[in-house]
């Protein structure tokens, strides 16, 4: 029975996004697998460039272009992984404390995208900044906890737990909110999964984690605080969201290099 | 002839309500209905359950009058919670977002006593377009309680990716057939 509905959850899910998501997917895959050979940071930025590129064509072919200025906080999500991609440049220059700075003031700014139309018409200001407080340092927390971690563990220990918990949130946003918001976690989820297997079976030199995860971490916040405000998502299905990403955290923590 | 007719039809109209009088929408008898194609197999209708807005109707000035109407968009209703749930998202009318949708008249003209061309502002999912639809005058009479009362109804067509609704597009169709039905309560 729960076979049965996981199956038919997944097919209008898989079959309306595979065409937008097999190219940038496969893309991604042969710029890791190239990436490797040449290693170093700027590998890790082009790759984050690849990457931020790969997310915007791919939501472009799920929803077309967006207009300019967009109208809908959705439609900031593939503008707002370019700036990502942009961004991963300027974030290495600073030292540890200013990057935490950095990151943080770029989730925050990310976030608020989302949230402006929730401080105009259903937030007081009070509980506007709380909630957008709140997502900004669970989702800059998250972020830094497995940027620590990706220094000292290797690849193959994030590949499958972060896709996973990515693809655990699609499939929350198909059951209980979005179709457009489940297809854009799932192509950040096959993104992120297609860098990284690029980057763990080929033979090379060390690619750092830093820009990379520099694109995935706020383009994945975006989309999970709109499905948080802006669907019918109920708490504890956004509970099990964040524990789900959390989960690589949790097993990288606990992980050795490979 | 055709000015004579109109005339006639406006002489007439102005003998009923001779100045303008505000109605104000009355959601119990008042519809905002849909319809979608579905698959190319059938159609899909739906609601919103919550309608308000106002009328200002002058028989004698026709250009004066006024059909203003908003519709709570977490209302939509077609009878089954999932689709409504996924209806209230981002993916359609992503309601929590732009919380209504709204038709403001910018102008009115008469084709005879019973039938005007409206034009307005039609706001949806965060775009506004200005549409012109056919908007038809039913009566005037009293209600239960002796309340004076209008109602009228237009029927039109818009292209939801025209207002950034194009998930599922072409299998539900682009073309959503609108219905919305009104009567009116004067206002003192």
């Amino acid at each position: 029975m729960l076979q049965t509905k996981v199956i038919a959850a997944m097919n209008p899910l898989l079959s309306t996004a595979l065409p937008g998501v097999a190219a940038p997917v496969l893309f991604i895959l042969l710029a890791a697998l190239g990436l490797r050979r040449w290693g170093g940071g700027r590998a890790g930025f082009v790759l984050a460039g690849c990457m931020a590129a790969a997310f915007f064509f791919g939501s472009v072919a799920l929803a077309g272009w967006p207009p300019l200025p967009p109208v809908t906080t959705t439609q900031w999500i593939g503008l707002l992984a370019l700036a990502a991609g942009v961004l991963a440049f300027p974030a290495a220059a600073f030292p540890p404390v200013g990057r935490w700075l950095f990151r943080t003031a770029v989730i925050a700014a990310f976030l608020w995208t989302a949230a402006r139309p929730k401080f105009a018409a259903a937030w007081t200001p009070g509980q506007g900044v709380l909630s957008l407080a709140a997502a900004t340092v669970l989702v800059t927390g998250l972020w830094g906890l497995l940027q620590r971690r990706s220094r000292s563990v290797g690849p193959l220990r994030f590949v499958f737990p972060l896709g996973a918990g990515m693809a655990l949130g699609a499939l929350l946003f198909f059951q209980e909110g979005s179709l457009l918001l489940a297809q854009w976690a799932a192509l950040a989820a096959l993104i992120t999964g297609a860098a990284w297997l690029g980057l763990a079976v080929a033979a090379g030199k060390p690619v750092p984690m830093e820009a990379p995860l520099g694109v995935v971490f706020p383009v994945y916040g975006v989309i999970a605080v709109n499905a948080l405000w802006y669907t019918d998502l109920p708490v504890s299905w956004a509970l099990a969201l964040w524990a789900g990403l959390a989960l690589p955290v949790v097993i990288g923590l606990r992980g050795k290099k490979l | 002839m055709k000015q004579l007719l109109l005339s006639a039809a406006l002489i007439l109209a102005a003998a009923v309500a001779s100045h303008a009088e505000t109605y104000a929408i009355d959601p119990v008898h008042s519809f905002f209905l849909f319809k979608v194609g579905h698959f190319g197999i059938g159609n899909v209708y739906g609601r919103f359950d919550d309608v308000s807005g106002k009328v200002v109707f002058d028989a004698a000035n026709p250009a004066s009058d006024i059909f203003d109407v908003e519709v709570k968009t977490g209302s939509v209703d077609t009878h089954n919670d999932a689709r409504d749930k996924h209806l209230r998202s981002p993916d359609f009318f992503n309601a929590q977002q732009f919380p209504t949708a709204t038709f403001a008249t910018k102008s009115v003209q008469a084709v005879d006593a019973k039938n005007f061309q409206v034009t307005g502002d039609f706001t949806l999912n965060g775009v506004t377009k200005s549409l012109t639809v056919p908007v038809t005058f039913i009566g005037t009479g009293k209600g239960p309680q002796g309340e004076a009362r209008i109602g009228g109804e237009a029927r039109f067509t818009i292209q939801r990716s025209d207002y950034g609704i194009k998930t599922f597009l072409p299998a539900i169709t682009d073309d959503v057939e609108l219905t919305i039905a009104i009567e009116g309560i004067l206002q003192p």
